[in-house]
């Protein structure tokens, strides 16, 4: 009985269909950790795509150099980019299995994302006392305030959750606990936070 | 492993820094200069990119990656996003057409 049950279970793991035991070459864990970040890339490409077509239906857009400092927002990326080179090294460095290393860059990289969420946090409180909520601003285009907390606060909670993973990570780096592949996850979710915020940098602060 | 090889491997994500904070600097500058339309949004449109590609391919290490998976993301990720942005579009279309009634 327990043999008819190793061979389906082989035959599943192997058939064309399922993919072998490791699809693609790499782990469930990693392959798993991709998909949800394509899932996640379509809610930010959903929510971008609905801010252009908002924009392009309002007669009026506010002028972004009136509302937004733009040295801040120069600032909040530098901080993500960089939050996003200490992470690659941490992760390269728990390649290597140098993990006090790999712990110093995970505090960066946590730096580099509290930084990011103090100075959103500053721009926010800005947006507020000018007066701006999801329904109306001073701006006189209601789908702008909407869009703007819209998007920025959905990722601001995606850089809150990543720098949850990150505090978790780096205690179990520094006790001894933590592994290259789960650093790795955790590295790719980073980037992505990284990758979205190159989205709307140039789309909503920009353009 | 050598210690040039290591260093060469830490190297590569410092390079990639260097680089997109560069980049972040032009896109500013474009983007708060007073050039015309037609030419600011094609060139922040590219930097965007490019900035997107050197953290999908550096940071999230896509270029190590077995080709398989790194044609199925990209692959997946155009279509769905595709077909998603097509879905809205025409919401999007009427909802432009109507404003300009």
């Amino acid at each position: 009985m327990e043999t008819v049950q190793t061979i389906e279970r082989t035959e599943a793991f192997e058939s064309p269909w399922a993919g072998g035991v490791s699809p693609f070459k790499t782990s469930w864990q990693k392959l798993m950790m991709w998909l949800f970040i394509i899932g996640d890339a379509l809610l930010f490409a959903g929510f971008l795509a609905i801010y252009g077509f908002v924009r392009l239906a309002s007669p009026s857009w506010p002028n972004r150099a009136e509302v937004f400092h733009l040295e801040l927002i120069a600032l909040m990326t530098t901080a993500l980019i960089s939050s996003g080179a200490t992470m690659a090294t941490a992760v390269e460095a728990a390649r290597r299995g140098h993990w006090r290393m790999v712990v110093r860059f995970l505090l960066l990289t946590l730096a580099g994302g509290l930084a990011f969420l103090g100075m959103q946090a500053y721009e926010w409180s800005q947006f507020i006392a000018a007066g701006a909520t999801l329904q109306s601003n001073p701006w006189g285009v209601p789908p702008f305030g909407a869009s703007f907390f819209l998007i920025t606060g959905f990722h601001g909670a995606h850089v809150s959750i990543g720098i949850v993973i990150l505090l978790i990570t780096a205690v179990r780096s520094a006790t001894g606990r933590s592994r290259a592949g789960g650093l790795e996850l955790a590295g790719l979710y980073w980037a992505f936070v990284d990758l979205v915020w190159v989205f709307i940098f140039p789309l909503f602060y920009l353009i | 492993m050598t210690k040039n090889d290591e260093n060469g491997g830490y190297r590569r994500y410092w390079t990639s820094w260097i680089f997109l904070l560069c980049l972040n600097l032009v896109m500013v500058i474009i983007g708060s200069a007073s050039l015309s339309r037609n030419l600011q949004t094609p060139l922040l449109l590219l930097g965007m990119l490019l900035m997107a590609w050197i953290i999908a391919f550096r940071f999230m290490a896509l270029a190590d990656e077995n080709v398989g998976l790194t044609v199925t993301i990209i692959g997946c990720t155009l279509f769905a996003g595709g077909t998603l942005f097509l879905l809205i579009a025409f919401d999007g279309v009427r909802t432009f057409a109507l404003s300009l009634h």
